[in-house]
């Protein structure tokens, strides 16, 4: 009787509490265009779950900044995110261990690499992404050329497009971080590029001797001297109008240009294809990785409420809207997604695991942007061929030290 | 009866303390500990840190990406100070009067200064990108081709515009405040004698509105050494490196490149720039403000 009256005073004061005081997830969210669709979420999953309540703060270019602030004030979220890769070396210790977890179960072998630190899984990718040539289906019809799978074919294709009139590409230069994704694209394609980056890491390997990152400046030129003028005035917007309006018929780019060109021109019919480096097809994989991973706070209190919050995501319909209206590719076996043009094409290479990962994101830290603005000095005619290599070499020492 | 200066202490001490207390937390702890992170290699997340000593101040020295952002922001801080501290003077002298038309005016030189430099950069940038091109296709000018923001010299140039067009309202206004405070019986009389208009101008009116070519220089200096959101929103620093000032860099350093260490021991240099050469115009400026 005795033992009862505990057990239920225990009961009683553990329900009160509850009652009393919700349970709040701070949820940070990296990319500022998926913010209705996670307010969406948040106010699906306070329907189901009274008691714990959802507080999302969606970030766009200050993320990074904000979260360095919460590290630095000991005030980290409950859940966070990172692109994965070195990001997560800087922030391992606030990221919970997801190893052994059955949320990782489900997890794309494409989608690991990212998430994984020392063999151990310490994130869940919310979706996978891909990078290459967005081309106009259109101009591509209109002037009879089929998606080149290699690297002569895509100067064929090129010489093609420009001989029934059509400028054969948009180059949206202005972006450093564009061309960084060039440079990076390559730098996945080396081979056992893990390796390569831990040599160059200490100085031991040079991008400048890698054949890929020498076909990297061939590609730079074929666009250069068959796209627009001045592309170093073009920057996202300027580009993707110029695509939207079918003025040139391939860019550079990510599945991610896909509202701003249909926003510009619903009637603009775009994919996407691989960007070929060599002359062999099997060697033309996607650059396609995780684009955005969550983290669980590591020693959080909520740890228990947040792994409940993504098992309904992932694992109950109503969570599973939230990956169908965002339109992400799913970095889960056995998900659902809702897919426009770029990303079905994006998927298919996924899917058939003819993928290569994003090599800006294994660099040191800002390798990407600054990597793209040494490729803008080379525009500008500040470097050559070969120095620009070397330029690139000197870059990742810097940002190393 | 003799003052009790130690209570007189007490009460400076009393109503100082708040304002004292809060500029120590706000402006100087953060100085000192910015300093103290120059000294590190912090990477502005880790907790651990390793101090370097004057490392990064010295590689600095032979670091030439940071040279040619020294020599740029030099370049803008010189062109800017000059074209906006002598063409507002002249815009003051021109819409000192006040009659309705003028006072008009004043307010649309002022408009701009109202603006963010945010939105003033990306304003400006859809200018040069969209609006130019397309006039220049409406009235048949060359203006098509023309990318300001594509090429190092005129994206500096761009630089210079959209900052002066933003700053000369400002200016202009000191400058009339300064002029409408001027004795006008001393301007009469000096003209009943027989003086041009240049010599009024460089003997009686420069050197009574020298106050408020203190206080403009100042303004101008301090803003233009800490070129930053128009520097992000016009240009992103580019082509290249080439438009990118000493705080977009600072600022690329601490949080970009996780390199917080080398980012603070730019911000002090960029302060003590910042500081001397202020110190050094008020000191010249001021002693040559004269009393009417």
């Amino acid at each position: 009787m005795k033992r009862f009256i505990f057990v239920s005073v225990v009961v009683m004061f553990l329900s009160v509490s509850a009652m009393a005081e919700d349970t709040t997830v701070r949820w940070y969210q990296y990319q500022v265009e998926v913010a209705d669709q996670v307010n969406a979420m948040v106010k699906a999953y306070a329907a189901e779950h009274p008691g714990v309540k959802i507080e999302p703060t969606v970030l766009g270019d200050v993320y990074w900044d904000q979260l360095k602030v919460r590290a630095a004030a000991v005030d980290m979220p409950d859940v966070f995110m990172t692109d994965g890769y070195s990001r997560i070396k800087t922030y391992r210790q606030y990221a919970l261990d997801m190893t052994k977890d059955p949320l990782a179960a489900n997890i794309v072998e494409g989608a690991k690499p990212a998430i994984s630190l020392d063999g151990k899984i310490m994130g869940l990718p919310a979706q996978m992404s891909g990078w290459g040539v967005v081309y106009n289906k259109d101009l591509f019809a209109k002037a009879g050329v089929a998606i080149p799978k290699t690297w002569n074919e895509l100067i064929k294709v090129t010489a093609d497009l420009k001989s029934k009139g059509i400028t054969p590409w948009v180059n949206q230069y202005k972006d450093a971080w564009l061309l960084g994704q060039l440079v990076g694209t390559a730098v996945g394609k080396i081979p056992n590029v893990s390796d390569f980056v831990t040599k160059a890491n200490a100085g031991k390997a040079k991008l400048a001797e890698q054949e890929v990152l020498k076909r990297t400046v061939d590609i730079l030129d074929l666009t250069l001297a068959n796209g627009q003028k001045n592309p170093l005035n073009d920057g996202w917007n300027e580009a993707c109008a110029l695509m939207a309006q079918g003025k040139g018929a391939m860019m550079l780019e990510g599945i991610w240009v896909y509202d701003t060109i249909k926003s510009i021109n619903p009637d603009a019919k775009v994919g996407l294809f691989a960007l070929p480096f060599s002359n062999s097809v099997a060697d033309t994989k996607l650059s396609a990785d995780v684009n955005g991973t969550y983290h669980i706070l590591a020693n959080g209190k909520n740890v228990g409420v947040v792994k409940d919050l993504f098992n309904w995501l992932l694992n109950t319909p109503s969570g599973q809207k939230f990956f169908l209206n965002t339109g992400f590719i799913p970095a889960y076996k056995g998900l659902p997604s809702r897919l426009n043009d770029l990303g079905r094409d994006a998927n298919d290479y996924i899917q058939a695991g003819k993928t290569t990962i994003w090599g800006w994101v294994v660099g040191p830290p800002n390798f990407q942007a600054d990597s793209g603005t040494v490729f803008q000095e080379y525009i500008l005619g500040k470097t050559n061929k070969t120095t620009v290599l070397k330029a690139l070499d000197d870059l990742w020492a810097k940002l190393l030290q | 009866m003799k003052t009790n200066r130690k209570s007189v202490a007490v009460d400076y001490l009393v109503f100082v303390a708040p304002v004292l207390l809060l500029f120590s937390v706000f402006f100087l702890f953060p100085f000192f500990m910015g300093g103290l992170y120059s000294l590190t290699n912090w990477d502005g997340v880790r907790p651990n840190l390793n101090f370097v000593g004057f490392d990064n101040y010295l590689s600095l020295l032979t670091d030439s990406d940071y040279l040619s952002i020294f020599t740029f922001t030099v370049g803008f801080v010189l062109l800017n100070v000059l074209l906006t501290l002598f063409s507002g003077f002249l815009l003051a002298l021109v819409l000192e009067q006040g009659s309705r038309s003028n006072r008009v005016l004043r307010i649309l030189f002022f408009l701009p200064n109202i603006l963010s430099p945010l939105v003033a950069g990306f304003v400006w940038t859809f200018m040069f990108n969209s609006v130019l091109p397309n006039v220049g296709q409406v009235l048949n000018w060359p203006l098509q081709d023309i990318r300001l923001l594509a090429d190092p010299a005129t994206a500096f140039g761009a630089l210079v515009g959209v900052s002066f067009w933003q700053s000369l309202g400002y200016v202009m206004i000191i400058y009339v405040a300064g002029l409408n405070t001027l004795d006008k019986s001393v301007l009469e009389s000096v003209m009943l004698e027989g003086a041009g208009a240049w010599t009024r101008i460089r003997f009686i009116v420069l050197p009574l509105i020298m106050p408020a070519i203190t206080v403009n220089l100042f303004w101008l200096l301090s803003q233009s050494f800490r070129l930053f959101d128009l520097n992000l929103a016009l240009t992103g620093g580019g082509p290249g490196k080439s438009t990118t000032a000493m705080a977009l860099d600072i600022y690329r350093d601490g949080f970009a490149r996780n390199q917080m260490g080398s980012g603070s021991a730019k911000a002090m240099v960029l302060f003590l720039l910042v500081f001397v050469v202020t110190l050094v115009q008020l000191r010249i400026t001021k002693s040559r403000e004269v009393s009417q």
